[in-house]
């Protein structure tokens, strides 16, 4: 059963905000966040401390160009089963 | 334009190139584990150091030159081990990061060095959990650590834990670990070649006692140093005071240097003190430049201690330029050193990945790689993994302050 | 009278004086290709004070630095490097060769780039590490040994006061006559009258002055007199202490942690605000909060007030207008707004800055007058008035609503609250026109009772903007048309919301925020004084507001203003005509206002907006209102 996260295109953008006392930690909060969700490609878009915390943009990378998209065969093959 | 004339004046203590920092009269070991790059496994050899210590039941202290313990390498994102410090230790670090540790301590108290994450400050594990170590960044700061420390908190040894490739304030440790391994080069010659260097730069002999004290009145010696005035003493030619550019650390500088000590004396052994860092092909370039104009001249360099060798150049280069040299008729001393344990070598190497423009963890040939680094190189090399920390169990059990470099 | 701002010495008027220290010599090393911006930032910055500084060329290898380190001697050498791995490698290596060589003591180093933290610079052996939020004035004070934060605290803000310098003068005499004889009869009329929403006011001051004053078997009797004068749920709440629907006491977890929330606010000094939202200090931008609990609430009021926000307006449930009475306690509410009770209002005001303008609106509903009492109590700095709206498109009975909307006034008065009358029926389908000549009689009468309101226009893509195609080519002109008659018919405060742009927002956070701040540059450009702006959820009804979108919408409005500094967007001729059109229009519908009689018979009438605008007298509290004995 092809995933979901195959059908993305580059990345998954996590948008959120982060209750923290520095911006580094709130980085580190990021990046552990963005591996507890079990990506590895990760990285931190964004980060703005602000009051209570930081404003924080995450990525996880699943295609960069030039690797193997996981999209290219399962989207011909579904084109072919229902497609005219 | 007129060149200036040298002027007379005695030499003196005023003139000695400055203290960078000592670690004291008394008697206490100073560890220092260095590596020679990052991911060189330095952090897992700090930790089976630490062990071993306190399996020997040793009173010691840890601290960091740099910045050791964070789950994610700040560069690579790679995962890294941290440092787990057992009850009765006592570590140095910022204060900040007692927030964030696992352990608990007693007797915090300000050991009077600030660093970039904050004030550094000593205590008593409690509890023993791991921490994540930030200490003295210099040398004389670590000179002033590593004396409160001993004041303070009573401990025999302290354990200096290194940063990235960082030398300099290695010069205070009375022994040394030098980790390195395919994060540096998986190359075995490239790699086996700087062992050698390093190796060979460590054991350069300390200079007679007697020399190195006789400055005012023993006309063989020529003092100078960077950025200074400084005192010659010339044989028969009278006293000198010049100034100069730095010492033997580019090869611009050199023509000038060989000018100044061709003033001196043109012939005859002439002991010149350098005190700050030396570049091997300066070094060098030096030598060759006194050989077409001065061949009856003899030098015996003196360098403060040999890590001012391992700041600038290639390490591996070292044991060749000795060797010219020594072949040419001039010697080389140092004041000060440290004892060589040995090296650890890992075989992990961090790896680019285009395709993910991350890094990912690799390792070389484990077996091979220890192997085939041992076979060209003639000091002491473990890969504590693969065989088991037992050498180096036997470095650190060999540890006393008998076995110290003799200290001039 | 200087003070310290990020550690650096400034003048009141934000301009830095004078030098702590003797001047220092300062060596800057750009290790890139390029010549770094920042470093010449930082040169201006440290030459203008006095310090000597030698930049050097780009790209020069670690030996020849320490070498010019070791012929200039600087107090303070500041690097930069973009790092990468082996960059790091090189920068540890220099530092080794500045300590070997004997100068590492005799100067502070640091080094700045877009990915140095703390903790790398620490590692490569640096005294300080600059990363991408450090300022100017952090390597100054690095230089000049102040103790730099890297919260970079501002200049110290204080509370605006919208009303300042305007006289309420009608410069549209014509007008100005209408709506004085209009608002004369108004307040006559009410004077004669009462409501149960009077009355609860009444007995709430009396109630919690008692209360304040430890007169406790007072209080209990007040409590009763009040609980016979509410309905339904809320009296089942007095009498039996049933929570209302859809609300739950606040936890004492929660409200112990308000109290770590007022310590974090503290006087704002200490609260870490970023670099882009200095650009909002000047502005008055409101912000809405109201996710149903206060708690949450004052997360989102303490990091809008970090982004930039100089106000924030109480939203509360749409139920709280039809029921009869208001509740006591701390309670949190399952769906929108955050249920109006002193509690609740004196825990969310733990959050708020000195220097942040507070509103609690008193604009619908048949608790309007209480409202302003607690909203006086708890410290609000600004109502919100309106007999118009409420009453045409909120469901409250009109004779209700302006009865008690008079007494509002009076209060507001009394309490010295600035309020805005706003002109939301507008979004009902009433015709701008009309909604405005409501405002403006609202607005004169507040005047004559000494009150000090403000005037609010939406700006949104309404019903009759829709169907007129009055906005099919830009949201420019009909909003500027209605800023412009505006100032032509009174000098007056002009506060646009609410929030601006209402209706021209998708769910898509970019170009939410893209229209807001578009709304919110124009409204300020146009004289507005204060300006209320939404979040990038505005559009989104699926749940709750979110804090991250609140900061996208004034990140937005922030850039929006950097981006025109004292240049405005510019109407085209198109809204001098819209403007002379609705100020016929307004005057029309005054002068039908006086025809029918009175103000509230002209609203039953449909005067300032019929059925077939959209507008309907509403239901509740029909029939409340007695005559005073």
């Amino acid at each position: 059963m092809p995933k979901a996260l195959d059908r993305v295109l580059d990345a998954l953008d996590v948008e959120t905000f982060f209750l923290c006392d520095t911006r580094e930690e709130g980085v580190e909060l990021g990046l552990k966040l963005m591996k507890e969700l079990g990506f590895d490609d990760v990285d931190v878009v964004f980060c703005e401390q602000g009051g209570p915390g930081v404003r924080i943009r995450l990525r996880a990378y699943l295609s960069r160009p030039g690797s193997d998209y996981p999209w290219t065969g399962q989207h011909d093959a579904g084109e072919a089963k229902t497609g005219d | 334009m007129k060149r200036k004339d040298p002027v007379a004046a005695p030499v003196s203590e005023k003139f000695m190139p400055p203290n960078r920092g000592d670690r004291g009269n008394a008697p206490i070991v100073v560890l220092g584990v260095a590596g020679t790059a990052k991911n060189t496994g330095k952090t897992t050899a700090l930790n089976q150091v630490i062990r071993r210590l306190g399996d020997e039941k040793r009173i010691f202290a840890v601290t960091s030159i740099g910045f050791d313990g964070e789950d994610f390498d700040t560069v690579t994102g790679l995962g890294k081990p941290r440092v787990f410090l057992p009850e009765g230790s006592v570590v140095a670090t910022a204060q900040p990061l007692f927030r964030v540790t696992g352990a608990e301590f007693s007797d915090v108290r300000d050991t009077g060095v600030t660093c970039a994450l904050g004030r550094v400050v000593a205590g008593r594990v409690k509890k023993a959990g791991r921490v994540v170590l930030a200490g003295p960044v210099t040398t004389r700061g670590l000179g002033k650590v590593v004396r409160f420390l001993q004041e303070a908190t009573g401990v025999e040894l302290v354990v200096v834990d290194g940063a990235f490739s960082r030398m300099a304030p290695m010069c205070l440790a009375t022994h040394l670990i030098v980790a390195t391994g395919a994060a540096r080069s998986d190359d075995v010659s490239t790699l086996a070649a700087e062992v050698t260097g390093i190796g060979t730069v460590m054991s350069l002999p300390p200079l007679d006692s007697g020399a190195a004290r006789t400055h005012s009145g023993d006309s063989s010696l020529a003092a100078w140093s960077f950025g200074t005035r400084v005192q010659a003493v010339p044989g028969q030619k009278g006293p000198w005071e010049v100034e100069l550019g730095t010492a033997l650390m580019t090869r611009s500088s050199v023509p000038t240097g060989v000018a100044l000590l061709r003033r001196i004396a043109t012939e005859g052994l002439l002991t010149v003190r350098v005190p700050g860092p030396v570049n091997p092909s300066a070094l060098e370039e030096f030598v060759r430049l006194l050989e077409n104009e001065s061949p009856a001249l003899r030098i015996k360099f003196v360098f403060d201690h040999p890590v001012n060798l391992l700041v600038s150049g290639q390490a591996s280069s070292w044991p060749q330029t000795i060797a010219r040299l020594v072949g040419w008729g001039h010697e080389m001393a140092v004041l000060k050193s440290t004892t060589l344990l040995g090296f650890t070598l890992n075989p992990f190497k961090p790896a680019f990945q285009e395709s993910s423009g991350r890094y990912r963890a690799e390792q070389v040939d484990a077996a091979r790689f220890l192997r085939e680094v041992r076979s060209r190189t003639g000091f002491p090399v473990t890969d504590i993994i693969l065989e088991g920390p037992s050498l180096l169990e036997s470095w650190i059990s060999a540890v006393t302050l008998e076995t110290e470099h003799h200290r001039t | 009278m200087t003070e310290k701002v990020g550690g650096v010495p400034v003048q009141g008027d934000g301009s830095t004086s004078a030098r702590p220290c003797g001047p220092k010599k300062v060596m800057m090393v750009p290790l890139d290709p390029v010549h770094d911006v920042g470093l010449k930032l930082i040169r201006r910055a440290l030459s203008e004070r006095g310090h000597q500084v030698v930049l050097l060329p780009p790209d020069l290898p670690p030996e020849e630095v320490v070498q010019k380190a070791a012929e200039i001697r600087p107090d303070c050498l500041l690097v930069s490097r973009t790092i990468s791995y082996g960059t790091a490698e090189l920068l540890a290596r220099f530092l080794d060769l500045l300590d070997t060589a004997g100068l590492r003591d005799k100067m502070k180093v640091a080094v700045g780039g877009m990915s140095i933290r703390p903790e790398l610079a620490q590692e490569m052996g640096f005294d300080a590490g600059f990363g991408p939020d450090t300022t100017v004035d952090d390597a100054v004070a690095f230089v000049e040994n102040l103790e730099f934060q890297s919260t970079r605290a501002r200049r110290k803000l204080s509370k605006p006061d919208l009303t300042e310098g305007f006289s309420y003068r009608f410069k549209d005499e014509e007008i100005g006559r209408l709506c004085d004889e209009i608002a004369r009869e108004l307040l006559n009329w009410a004077k004669e009258r009462t409501s149960p929403g009077v009355l609860r006011a009444e007995i709430r001051e009396q109630m919690e002055k008692a209360r304040t004053e430890g007169r406790l078997a007072e209080v209990s009797r007040l409590r009763d007199e009040y609980a016979r004068l509410t309905g339904d749920e809320i009296l089942r709440f007095y009498r039996e202490g049933t929570p209302v629907s859809h609300t739950r006491p606040l936890t004492a977890s929660k409200a112990r942690t308000f109290f770590d929330l007022e310590k974090r606010a503290g006087d704002g000094e200490d609260l870490v605000r970023p670099a882009s939202a200095d650009v909002m200090a000047e502005r008055v931008v409101f912000v809405q909060y109201g996710t149903g609990c206060p708690l949450m609430d004052s997360y989102h009021i303490l990091l809008s007030q970090s982004w930039g926000a100089r106000g924030v307006v109480h939203f509360d449930p749409s139920w709280g207008a039809r029921q009869e009475g208001l509740l006591e306690g701390a309670w949190s509410h399952q769906h929108d707004g955050t249920v109006i009770t002193l509690e609740n209002l004196n825990l969310i005001k733990k959050s708020i800055l000195p220097w942040t303008l507070w509103q609690v609106r008193a604009h619908r509903g048949l608790n309007t007058p209480e409202t302003v009492v607690l909203a006086a109590l708890a410290g609000a700095d600004l109502t919100k008035v309106n007999m118009v709206y409420g009453s045409l498109a909120a469901g409250t009975d009109p004779e209700r609503l302006c009865v008690d909307g008079v007494k509002c006034l009076e209060l507001a008065a009394r309490f010295g609250l600035p309020y805005d009358v706003v002109t939301n029926e507008e979004l009902a389908g009433v015709p701008a026109a009309k909604a405005f000549a409501g405002m403006l009689v609202v607005m004169t009468a507040g005047v004559l009772l000494g009150g000090r309101p403000i005037l609010q226009p939406l700006f949104a893509h309404s019903p009759e903007a829709m169907i007129g195609g009055i906005m099919d080519e830009d949201y420019v002109d009909f909003n500027a048309a209605k800023m412009m008659v505006l100032a032509d018919i009174v000098d007056a405060p002009i506060w646009p919301g609410a929030p601006v742009g209402f209706l021209t927002q998708s769910q898509d956070r970019v170009q939410s925020s893209t229209m807001t701040a578009l709304h919110a540059a124009l409204a300020l450009g146009l004289g507005a004084r204060a300006v209320t702006i939404a979040s990038s959820d505005e559009a989104y009804a699926g749940g709750p507001i979110t804090g991250a979108s609140r900061v996208d919408s004034l990140k937005s409005v922030a850039a929006a203003l950097r981006f025109l500094g004292k240049t405005k967007i510019t109407p085209s001729p198109r809204a001098a005509s819209l403007g002379k059109k609705l100020r016929e229009d307004i005057l029309n519908t005054l002068k039908s206002a006086v025809a029918a009689g009175s103000f509230v018979g002209a609203l039953y009438a449909g005067v300032f907006g019929s059925r077939e605008d959209g507008a309907y007298p509403g239901r509740a509290g029909r029939g409340t209102v007695t005559k005073r004995s």
